[in-house]
């Protein structure tokens, strides 16, 4: 089969159709400019770092999500650290924890003032259930156990401008065309 | 509105315009079983294998396309004493078997005994299409070798959620066309890599 110019997009040979210009991509950066994020024992939202990626164009698509942010356990001493969870929301689903890397992902013992940069790529599913819906999602972070830990950290000669304050947080809708995932199932 | 042919290129209906080719021609994605993974405690290149991190890309699409790779682990020390672990990129086509084709080194993150740490090891590849078998299968592995330690990667923590085949690892691997990489020059389309 030929590729064809259709009434709405690009028919590709192997019957793919393309409907706009791919990958959608959206960013978001912590909304907290000069204030760093202490973070609970429980899982704690980083302001600003909400996306709405509108309704899926497939059911059967894969979300792409990123973080990356810099961390700094505060005001030091004691052992402790840091991990990232992922939310999703549609509005028959309500907000769900998705994945999450664990309270210590990033975990110093008591070593003298640290800082370091986490991040973290995920693939999160349409909702199987919901594939119509509104899909959003969240970053969130939780710690572990002593010594608190900001995110989002201000840091001297640090250039944070334009919204940016050292964490971005990114989500791209992937076509499941394109993407072939081997081991991981949808929810 | 209708998609229409322009003379610049694919105006579609939502109004965006597509002025080059896309240049993800396909993406792979796995997530290890092998929770907790430790290649070794010894010195030395111990590569091995990390568990259901083999992907298939298939055929390359063209002959000079990359394959952009992304691994990303969690890792913790088991014990005292330095310790550390690093990454390597393996390729293989039925023709040349499995290769090694980009390394960070047995201790690309490391610790010198400072008690109890877990890191995150990340790495960032771009492998070209293999130059004598270009018209093969391609699939790619990751390996780990410790350094002085029991490094454990792939790590389970408290709280969590490792589901659906996800265990706090990631390996993706983006086919990306030759036309849109940076082309510092003819010879060099990659900037200043090299095919092999």
């Amino acid at each position: 089969m030929p590729i064809t110019l259709t009434g709405d997009g690009i028919q590709y040979p192997s019957g793919q159709v393309t409907k706009q210009t791919k990958p959608t991509v959206k960013w978001r950066y912590a909304s907290t400019p000069g204030t760093e994020v202490t973070l609970s024992t429980s899982d704690t939202f980083m302001p600003g770092c909400e996306i709405n990626m509108g309704v899926p164009e497939k059911s059967t698509n894969w979300y792409r999500v990123e973080y990356y942010s810099v961390m700094d356990d505060w005001p030091g001493g004691g052992n402790g650290g840091a991990g990232a969870s992922i939310y999703r929301h549609t509005p028959s689903a309500g907000w769900q924890r998705v994945l999450g890397q664990g309270l210590h992902a990033q975990y110093e013992n008591n070593a003298g003032d640290f800082y370091t940069t986490c991040t973290g790529v995920f693939y999160v599913p349409v909702h199987p259930q919901y594939p119509t819906q509104e899909h959003s999602f969240r970053l969130y972070g939780m710690r572990h156990p002593d010594v608190g830990i900001r995110w989002s950290s201000s840091i001297g000669a640090d250039n944070r401008a334009g919204g940016w304050n050292n964490t971005l947080f990114e989500v791209c809708e992937v076509d499941n065309s394109t993407a072939q995932t081997w081991n991981m199932t949808t929810y | 509105m209708p998609a229409s042919l322009t003379s610049t290129g694919v105006t579609y209906g939502d109004g965006s315009q597509q002025r080059h080719i896309e240049g993800i021609v396909k993406i792979g994605i796995t997530s290890s079983d092998a929770v907790n993974f430790s290649s070794g405690s010894g010195f030395g290149p111990q590569w091995q294998y990390v568990g259901n991190t083999e992907i298939s890309m298939g055929v390359p699409a063209k002959a000079n396309n990359w394959y952009r790779v992304r691994w990303q682990t969690i890792c913790d020390d088991q014990g005292g004493g330095a310790q550390g672990t690093g990454a390597a990129v393996y390729r293989w086509t039925p023709s040349s078997g499995w290769n090694r084709m980009a390394d960070m080194g047995h201790h690309a993150t490391l610790e010198n005994d400072t008690s109890d740490l877990y890191w995150m090891c990340k790495g960032d590849y771009i492998i070209p299409v293999h130059p004598t078998f270009p018209s093969e299968e391609h699939r790619f592995r990751i390996y780990h070798a410790n350094w002085n330690g029991p490094t454990r990667i792939n790590c389970s923590i408290g709280r969590d959620q490792r589901r659906n085949g996800w265990n706090n690892n990631i390996l993706e691997i983006f086919e990306m066309d030759t036309s849109v990489m940076n082309t510092i020059s003819a010879a060099t389309p990659a900037g200043n890599l090299t095919r092999y």
